[in-house]
């Protein structure tokens, strides 16, 4: 438990970080939403959606508030947000020993290397949870504080939600290619690059089709469609537990045997 | 000499990697647009009825979605972001890895003064980003070309080139300087990643809501504005000094700080 500890210690400021990163994202768009409600177009939303959607999720113009389109926008800049942290922590901690040249260091204590990656992996799952409870809670709060249209809670909790899946899918995808990749000489210069690849795949959604929805994360789910008081497509979720348990066992495969460069 | 000779001889395969990704990027933006002309939609009404003001973000209510210089306009306002990106991690990359890879000692231990290698990488940096803006710039006019654009609009495609040149140097500088200037270098790409983000953020949020315009003083995306600077057809000369100023400062700094820091081993 000693490098779990270790490793806690070490990305406590980073995750600080991030968190504020995101409280502050979220304030300062919710805190536009008021001035802007007044023109808010809640019917051309509306409008988009497919009739056997609407039904099953009993939305009408009626019960859609438009704070709930708002908010799609909010969340899908936290997302990207998200997905960068979690991606470069997936990827930093594995590959770190590598970049610092501590390798030798750690590999010669009596741990197996299952353990130190199971460590590492735990560190990653309790960071973004911390960061995802904490960002939702005041998230949660801002929202009281300055919206006055009604917005539900069950609403908000299930399309919050995708933060804690987008964050699963870039956490372990970035926990596969540091323990794959030879050697990660610099984690943004990994991570960037794939976040924002993912990103404008997404933007490209009606070129590539319906298939877009299992190219990239940003697609899995509709996050305007989850704040309107959808929830999550089964096919999708699974899917998502099928891609992220992959790249852990993957992970694990690789890093068993990998030549670990100590010099 | 040397050094630019062989960092630059580095740089070849992550430029043709990124060259690829403005292809790809490029290609289906254009066949999405092909995809709205096919099927009749107005680009114009599509990008009206995004909600809560997203629209100005894309420029709906200044810019002609449906010409092919008004789209190219939004696709250079994710050049933009795309371009900065490999900016920052250059020129953070360039200074810190002597630091991350330990080869500081052997560098400094030849016959060149700090401000010698200083220069040298900042050159490779600026050689990479006019390269790679050259190529946007070609893959551009190539990925237009069967949407038969008058000459307006290729001149339009030069014209807003330079502004995300002007991103791509700030953020090339950006990142040199934290590096530069920082005792852990290897912590400046992503300080520097954090500021675009912060940057990118900031700027939309800025078109969005449509108040505290002096924020847009904070980030050089609205220096830069690609929609304003396409719908004016006039740079503000207001903000190339300011961008002018705060990159001669920076790199000022650079130079000051890293002519007599503690390498980090």
């Amino acid at each position: 438990m000693n490098i779990y500890r270790h490793e806690m210690r070490q990305n406590l400021g980073a995750t600080a970080g991030w968190t504020l990163a995101l409280i502050a994202i979220a304030a300062l768009y919710i805190s536009i939403f008021p001035s802007i409600a007044g023109n808010e177009q809640i019917s051309d939303v509306y409008r988009n959606f497919p009739e056997a959607f609407k039904k099953t999720f009993n939305i009408s113009e009626a019960t859609l508030s438009a704070f709930a389109a708002f908010y799609a926008l909010v969340l899908n800049l936290v997302l990207l947000t998200g997905a960068v942290q979690a991606m470069n922590l997936g990827t930093g901690i594995v590959s770190k020993e590598g970049r610092l040249k501590t390798a030798d260091f750690l590999l010669t204590r009596p741990v197996s290397r299952g353990s130190v990656l199971r460590q590492k992996l735990l560190t990653v799952v309790t960071a973004l949870l911390l960061t995802d409870l904490v960002f939702l809670a005041v998230d949660w709060l801002l929202i009281q504080a300055m919206i006055s249209d009604s917005f539900r809670f069950r609403t908000f909790a299930v399309s919050s939600l995708s933060l804690v899946f987008i964050q699963a899918f870039f956490a372990t995808f970035g926990f596969l290619l540091g323990a794959a990749l030879p050697r990660v000489k610099r984690v943004v210069a990994v991570s960037l690059p794939a976040v924002f690849g993912f990103y404008i795949i997404a933007l490209f959604d009606t070129v590539i089709g319906e298939k877009v929805r299992f190219l990239t994360p940003f697609k899995f789910f509709d996050v305007n469609r989850l704040t309107a008081g959808g929830g999550y497509e089964a096919a999708t979720v699974v899917y998502l537990a099928f891609l992220v348990a992959a790249a852990v066992i993957a992970g694990f495969a690789v890093y068993q045997r990998k030549d670990i460069h100590t010099t | 000499m040397n050094i630019y000779l062989t960092e630059l001889r580095h740089q070849w395969k992550a430029l043709a990697f990124w060259s690829l990704g403005i292809v790809a990027f490029m290609v289906s933006a254009m066949s999405k647009y092909d995809g709205y002309r096919k099927a009749g939609t107005s680009v114009n009404e599509i990008f009206r009825e995004l909600p809560g003001g997203i629209s100005a973000f894309f420029g709906a209510d200044i810019l002609d979605l449906q010409s092919v210089g008004g789209f190219f306009t939004i696709c250079a306002l994710y050049l933009a972001v795309m371009l900065g990106i490999h900016a920052l991690l250059m020129g953070s990359g360039i200074i810190a890895k002597e630091e991350t890879d330990k080869t500081i000692e052997f560098l400094v231990a030849k016959p060149v003064s700090r401000d010698r290698i200083l220069l040298a990488k900042l050159l490779v940096g600026l050689t990479t980003i006019v390269i790679l803006n050259l190529v946007t710039l070609a893959v551009s006019i190539a990925s237009v070309a069967p949407f038969d654009p008058g000459p307006t609009d290729n001149g339009d495609i030069v014209f807003l080139m330079p502004s995300v040149f002007a991103i791509q140097l700030i953020f090339l500088v950006i990142g040199l300087t934290f590096a530069a200037v920082m005792r852990q270098p290897r912590h400046a790409g992503m300080l520097s990643g954090a500021v675009l983000l912060a940057s990118f953020i900031l700027s939309a949020w800025v078109d969005i809501s449509g108040r505290l315009r002096f924020l847009r003083f904070l980030t050089p995306f609205q220096y830069f504005d690609q929609k304003s600077i396409y719908a004016n057809h006039a740079y503000s000369a207001a903000h190339v000094v300011i961008a002018a100023a705060a990159v001669a400062v920076m790199l000022a700094a650079s130079r000051f700080v890293y002519r007599g820091r503690d390498f980090s081993l």
